[in-house]
């Protein structure tokens, strides 16, 4: 029976879930310090970091999944599936946040900078307590916006052979000749972006100033 | 209080200041008067350190403050000397009235908490603004975040007060209200440096105006 492949769905959506909140939780932080390091680190760094913004912005994510897995294998580097996903996701998302960030940086006044001078703030808690806070909030829905699409784009580990929940969705329409499958699946997706969207606008209401 | 000594400064090629001086003595208030792009913000930014001079020396009370020999253009304002309200003022919008007055002393150690909410409602109140003290600065006019400002520069007790064009957000009853604060605020000990180009504001309420082609020696 069609309802039969309804477990198997949903353990795709243990590695969607888990590969999703993975790559968030690093490639945020992640994202941040090389957003820093892009503005204020050494110039010495920013042509390395330019490169790898470029790279990783101006290929597509599928083909680097497969650099990854497939690739790296011939040079002695062998990662399991699992691992190799995460590694791609995170190189790839870190290069988005990092841009994003850059953009709500340089968007702070150089007022804002003096202002903590002139009170005597130091650099460090000037930019904790009072930069970044205003860099969060100016990027909230650019981020929120990336936070949807790593949800969707985690569906291309399909074609590492990873058992997620779009692979598990077509194996089994493929089983019972069904489009119901692709339906459910379809569905899930909508209720986590949904659960996030319902998170994000709730973070950004907490970010009114 | 404030002596200020042969200052010069060239900026993109062209002098701004040569060969300045000023004196300002506590509870005085001094308005520098002149056209834009005279020189008076940058005279103000390198009271503040945040700008290097090139020449001169600055000295508060007797003690040397800023000399332009030793100027690497980094040194680190001294806001318990002198205090400084922005044109346009610089609040943080993330943070509410009382907090935008209590982070500098709470984040230098220079106050508990407690003490810095204290000393913080008690400005407002005398500055006449403690009903918005929870209120973030976007929901304040002009002349409120301009009390706002004020409030937060005398946190760290200075001994003088700068302002960039003080009444350029306000209407002229506005700017007579602040003008009489200031006079409150000057009474209290501090001295008072303005620039404007309010004319009539700077000589209703300084004790002396000083015009900005003095820069230049004019």
């Amino acid at each position: 029976m069609l309802w039969s492949t309804i477990p198997s769905i949903i353990d795709g959506l243990g590695v969607t879930v888990s590969l999703f909140s993975i790559v968030l939780a690093i490639s945020l932080p992640l994202g941040l310090a090389v957003a820093v390091l892009r503005v204020y680190g050494p110039k010495i760094m920013q042509p390395a970091i330019q490169l790898y913004i470029y790279v990783m912005r101006g290929t597509p994510l599928l083909l680097q999944l497969m650099f990854v897995f497939f690739g790296l294998p011939y040079i002695g580097i062998v990662l399991d599936r699992f691992p190799a996903a995460t590694f791609a996701f995170i190189l790839n998302y870190t290069a988005y946040f990092a841009e994003i960030f850059r953009g709500g940086m340089v968007g702070i006044p150089n007022g804002q900078f003096e202002a903590l001078k002139v009170l005597g703030i130091s650099h460090f808690k000037g930019y904790t307590k009072v930069i970044l806070p205003q860099v969060l909030k100016t990027t909230l829905p650019s981020v929120g916006n990336e936070v949807l699409a790593l949800v969707k784009d985690t569906s291309l580990v399909y074609i590492l052979g990873l058992g997620e929940v779009l692979r598990a969705g077509q194996i089994a329409a493929n089983r019972y000749a069904s489009l119901i499958p692709f339906i459910f699946v379809g569905i899930l997706y909508l209720i986590i972006t949904g659960i996030l969207t319902y998170l994000l606008n709730y973070i950004e209401k907490k970010f009114q100033f | 209080m404030l002596e200020v000594k042969n200052l010069g400064k060239v900026m993109n090629e062209t002098i701004l200041i040569d060969d300045f001086s000023l004196t300002l003595k506590p509870k005085e208030i001094v308005s520098i008067v002149g056209s834009s792009g005279s020189g008076k913000t940058t005279f103000l930014r390198i009271l503040n350190k945040l700008e290097p001079a090139d020449k001169g020396e600055i000295y508060l009370g007797g003690k040397i403050y800023l000399s332009s020999n030793e100027n690497k253009g980094n040194e680190k304002p001294n806001p318990d000397e002198i205090g400084m309200v922005f044109q346009d003022f610089q609040l943080f919008p993330h943070l509410t009235v009382k907090e935008n007055c209590t982070l500098s002393p709470i984040l230098n150690k220079k106050m508990s908490r407690e003490e810095a909410n204290e000393k913080a409602e008690k400005l407002l109140e005398e500055l006449d603004i403690i009903e918005k003290e929870n209120v973030y600065p976007s929901a304040l006019s002009g002349g409120q975040k301009q009390r706002v400002a004020i409030a937060r520069a005398l946190m760290l007790n200075p001994k003088i007060l700068c302002l960039d064009e003080p009444t350029s957000a306000l209407d002229h009853e506005t700017a007579d209200r602040f003008g009489e604060l200031l006079t409150t605020i000057a009474e209290e000990g501090i001295g008072i440096l303005m620039i404007t180009h309010d004319l009539r504001f700077a000589e209703q309420f300084s004790q002396r105006t000083v015009s900005s082609k003095k820069f230049l020696n004019e």
